[in-house]
């Protein structure tokens, strides 16, 4: 008898511990799929962008009506959030949120404003995107009509990692990425941003440059020649890209004297060289390419005229990188996270610089070697010929 | 006068009680008149009087039921060698009375394989009712017992429950002779034993015991006959009633007996040292002990080829995983958890609760209840209206309630996805737990998401884990875990590995293969 009071009491235990207070009804719910976090004046502004369950579903190509909500005031951003729920019907379900997109105002005024809620808040993954919203405001992207998907935050997310195997310019930033750079010495985070394009009959959103930042600010951007050197200098393998060379021994023909290779893997390594009492960053990239179009009827495929276009391959990848770098020093901000090889390699030195890292950055000299390989040229050795 | 009825009615009874009770009487006379009273109202008995011999002129009753023997062969075999072949009978040498000429007719008169001589009425009475016929002669104190049973069985048939690609396709009938021979012929060995047992004050029913001598564990048939013996019940008709005196824990949802039609698996069984119990009267033999993970298994894995076999056993073990879990996971994400689904799934889910008026778990609730009254009313139909009902499901239940917005379409989904699972099972007792401890779960789930999901399987663990079957525990090989059961549970063991039985207590002999080739 003991023993059955002893399993129900138990039983109870299980059951009563925990409440059962937070069962939600899936249709009493809504989906923000991405918060967008904003300054105006004095202002904190959060905005998101709603799924509702209600408009898709039958497709008919009726495109979903976008639904956009914004808070202004001047608390906390989780509590902007749950102010929504007074004009909002359902219980947003935050989990969700697969994009956080930064204002250009904030990220100028200070990074410390947001980074709590990133770090802290149990319905913010750590695995979403950042974006940044380069002139003009998360809001605005919200309510910015898309072709191809219902709606601009889910546009964005897959345009980032479509591009990176498409064409190569940027590289998608995660949250948890963000706040480790943030909170690191030696290493500054960027941001990719997007922009609006306004063309005469229609808006456009696009990813347009890199946003780079220095102590909880925003300082400048990269352009995408810029962005492509950031890339190219990336510390992981990456294996996908396009780029435009102008081709070699060509027929003074603009037009036709642009040749596109495609990057198939490329590797950077680099490591500071201490010489003289002077830090000099050692980076070396081993690329392999392949021949992917050409716009003149040149022939390539002799092992001159490939080595040729292996040294213009080279040049281009070292100018793209060298731009990056020196817009990077201009800025003063050390986004490739050499402060934090320094500081492994060499901490006796990193002790001694990491007060004025960043003046030191800005003047430190670097030497660029790349390697790139031409493997393939897609089966068609000689160029097409006309008979 | 009623209750004069009643008095002589009691009489009567009483009567007959002591009667039974007593020896076979020297006089026929005697004899007849006290049988004449226990057969009293029983319609299909026959008592067939006559006389043989030309000198003595010597009274005989035959005995038996109508439709319990072959009539042919008793007058074939029985009635004419004693009306004309009696004289054949050297009757100069040996004075011819009483128990010597019994002795003496069935020595020399009857052609039947099966005499015996027995001198109590009540014997004689178990020996009409199961279908042999008495004869009793004047002037002897025993009556002789012919064995010329022979009634209208089923023939032995594909059983319908169990229907398997490969392998034997016979089934057991209905009657208990068959069901042996069944065995025997699968088993050609002196060993196999098929231990008899009368069960049932009233119905007198033939239980037998089977298992092979040389493999079993003497302590196991030792245990279960001791259980049975303890039974004292009125009538027997199917080993499911011994099933709930014999099993070491009554007040539990898990089945600690495994059913099954095929002789093959009987076979399988036994070889592997367990014991069958069969009762006259029903297709199906009990096995024990069993193990809960046994019911997850198909005698047809082992006439596979490993790998196919292996395959298709994953394949069960996550159909059982399916049919227990599925709504409860559904109720749980889409109640507790909805971070976990990927986002295009949430917005169909969404889309297709919109507007549903219950609660998910209200919902999952009625289309499970739904499914198992169809599944139920499938099981009592009349075979011509099958049909209709499963027309009736799918048309109300897939479609126009959903149309009608009274249920969702994913949950239609996951509850006919759970239904396919349950029926992958291949023990119909097994399924039955799953059944029911699906609903625990489903409730668990809707109360506290995938805690509750946990609390509740860790609950059925427990209870597994404390139930024995004859000394074997439940949740054998995995708890206590045994690795090298294991590989013979969760996978098929090629043959040529399988070199030695399952091991249960006191098993004597566990080598299964000898002189493996590599």
């Amino acid at each position: 008898m003991q023993r059955y009071l002893l399993i129900i009491s138990l039983l109870l235990f299980f059951f009563i511990l925990p409440g059962c207070g937070n069962s939600l009804e899936i249709n009493e719910t809504i989906i923000p799929i991405g918060m967008g976090l904003e300054l105006k004046g004095d202002d904190k502004v959060l905005s998101a962008q709603m799924a509702s369950a209600q408009e898709t579903g039958s497709g008919e190509g009726s495109s979903a009506p976008v639904l956009v909500i914004s808070e202004s005031g001047t608390g906390t951003w989780a509590e902007l959030a749950r102010r929504s729920s007074l004009s909002l019907s359902r219980s947003p379900l935050w989990a969700f949120t697969s994009s956080v997109f930064i204002g250009e105002n904030l990220a100028r005024k200070d990074t410390g404003l947001f980074v709590d809620i990133l770090a802290r808040n149990r319905f913010i993954r750590n695995n979403i995107f950042l974006f940044l919203t380069k002139g003009t405001t998360p809001e605005e992207i919200f309510r910015c009509k898309v072709q191809a998907e219902d709606y601009s935050v889910t546009t964005l997310e897959k345009t980032i990692t479509t591009q990176e195997k498409q064409i190569g310019i940027y590289m998608p930033v995660y949250a948890s990425d963000f706040l480790y750079k943030s909170a690191t010495p030696g290493i500054e985070p960027v941001l990719p941003q997007v922009t609006i394009d306004k063309e005469p009959n229609a808006e456009q959103i696009k990813l347009n440059g890199t946003a780079v930042f220095l102590e909880r600010k925003m300082v400048g951007s990269l352009d995408q020649y810029e962005s492509r050197g950031f890339r190219f200098l990336s510390p992981k393998m990456i294996s996908a890209g396009l780029f435009n060379l102008k081709a070699p021994e060509g027929t003074n023909n603009d037009l036709a004297d642009i040749i596109t290779m495609e990057l198939i893997r490329s590797e950077a390594k680099w490591e500071p060289v201490i010489k003289d009492n002077k830090i000099n960053i050692q980076v070396t990239i081993k690329t392999e390419g392949n021949l992917y179009e050409q716009n003149n009827l040149i022939d390539y495929s002799t092992p001159e005229m490939i080595n040729k276009l292996e040294r213009e391959a080279e040049n281009l990848m070292k100018n793209n990188i060298t731009a990056c770098i020196a817009k990077a020093q201009l800025l003063q901000s050390d986004i490739f996270g050499w402060g934090l090889g320094i500081k492994k390699k060499h901490p006796r030195l990193w002790e001694e610089v990491k007060t004025d890292w960043p003046q030191v950055f800005s003047r430190l000299d670097t030497n660029i070697e790349v390697d790139f390989k031409l493997r393939r040229s897609y089966l068609l050795e000689k160029p097409f010929k006309f008979q | 006068m009623r209750y004069l009825n009643e008095n002589k009615k009691q009489k009567n009874k009483n009567q007959a009680h002591e009667i039974i009770a007593e020896p076979v009487s020297v006089n026929i006379q005697d004899n007849i008149d006290k049988l004449k009273v226990l057969l009293d109202n029983c319609s299909d008995s026959v008592i067939r009087e006559f006389r043989f011999g030309r000198q003595k002129d010597i009274r005989c009753v035959l005995l038996y039921f109508d439709g319990l023997v072959d009539r042919a062969e008793i007058e074939e075999n029985l009635l004419r060698p004693m009306l004309l072949e009696l004289n054949m009978i050297d009757t100069q040498t040996k004075p011819l009375d009483g128990q010597n000429l019994l002795q003496e007719i069935q020595d020399r008169v009857l052609s039947l394989a099966e005499l015996e001589q027995l001198s109590t009425l009540q014997d004689l009475c178990h020996h009409i009712n199961s279908g042999d016929t008495v004869l009793l002669i004047d002037g002897s104190d025993k009556g002789l017992v012919a064995g010329t049973r022979f009634w209208q069985g089923r023939a032995v048939e594909s059983p319908e429950n169990e229907s398997v690609i490969q392998g034997p396709k016979e089934g057991f009938t209905e009657t208990l002779r068959f069901n042996t021979a069944l065995l025997r012929r699968r088993i050609k060995s002196t060993r196999f034993k098929t231990k008899h047992l009368v069960m049932g004050r009233i119905t007198k029913t033939d239980v037998v015991v089977c298992y092979i001598e040389s493999i079993v564990s003497a302590g196991l048939v030792q245990e279960v006959l001791e259980r049975l013996s303890r039974i004292d019940i009125d009538g027997v008709l199917d080993p499911g009633y011994l099933e709930e005196f014999i099993v070491d824990t009554r007040w539990t949802i898990f089945a600690q007996a495994e059913y099954t039609e095929k002789p093959d698996r009987v076979t399988g069984h036994l070889l592997e040292g367990r014991v069958c119990i069969m009762v006259d009267g029903s297709p199906m033999a009990m096995i024990v002990p069993t193990s809960f993970l046994q019911y997850l298994i198909s005698g047809e894995d082992y006439y596979q080829r490993f790998i196919p076999a292996s395959i298709f056993r994953v394949l069960r073990f996550t159909a059982f995983f399916i049919a227990l879990l599925l709504p409860s996971l559904y109720i749980a994400v889409i109640t507790f958890h909805h971070e976990l689904i990927p986002f295009s799934l949430y917005l169909t889910l969404a889309t297709s609760r919109e507007g549903v008026p219950f609660p998910a778990f209200i919902e999952a609730l009625m289309l499970e209840l739904t499914f198992e009254l169809l599944r139920e009313a499938g099981l009592r139909l009349p075979r011509a209206i099958g049909p209709a009902v499963s027309i009736v499901g799918a048309l109300i239940i897939g479609d126009a309630a959903v149309r009608a917005g009274l249920v969702s379409t994913p949950m239609v989904v996951v509850v006919a996805f759970t239904g396919i699972a349950s029926f992958v099972t291949p023990a119909y007792n097994a399924g039955i737990i799953i059944r029911i401890a699906r609903f625990g779960i489903l409730a668990a789930a809707a109360l506290l998401g995938f805690y509750g999901i946990i609390i509740a399987l860790l609950l059925m663990l427990t209870r597994m884990i404390s139930l024995k079957s004859f000394g074997q525990p439940y949740l054998s090989p995995l708890a206590p875990l045994d690795i090298s059961r294991l590989s013979d549970i969760l996978v098929r063991r090629p043959w040529p590995k399988n070199t030695l039985r399952p091991d249960i207590d006191g098993m004597q002999n566990r080598t299964r293969l000898k002189h493996c080739e590599k």
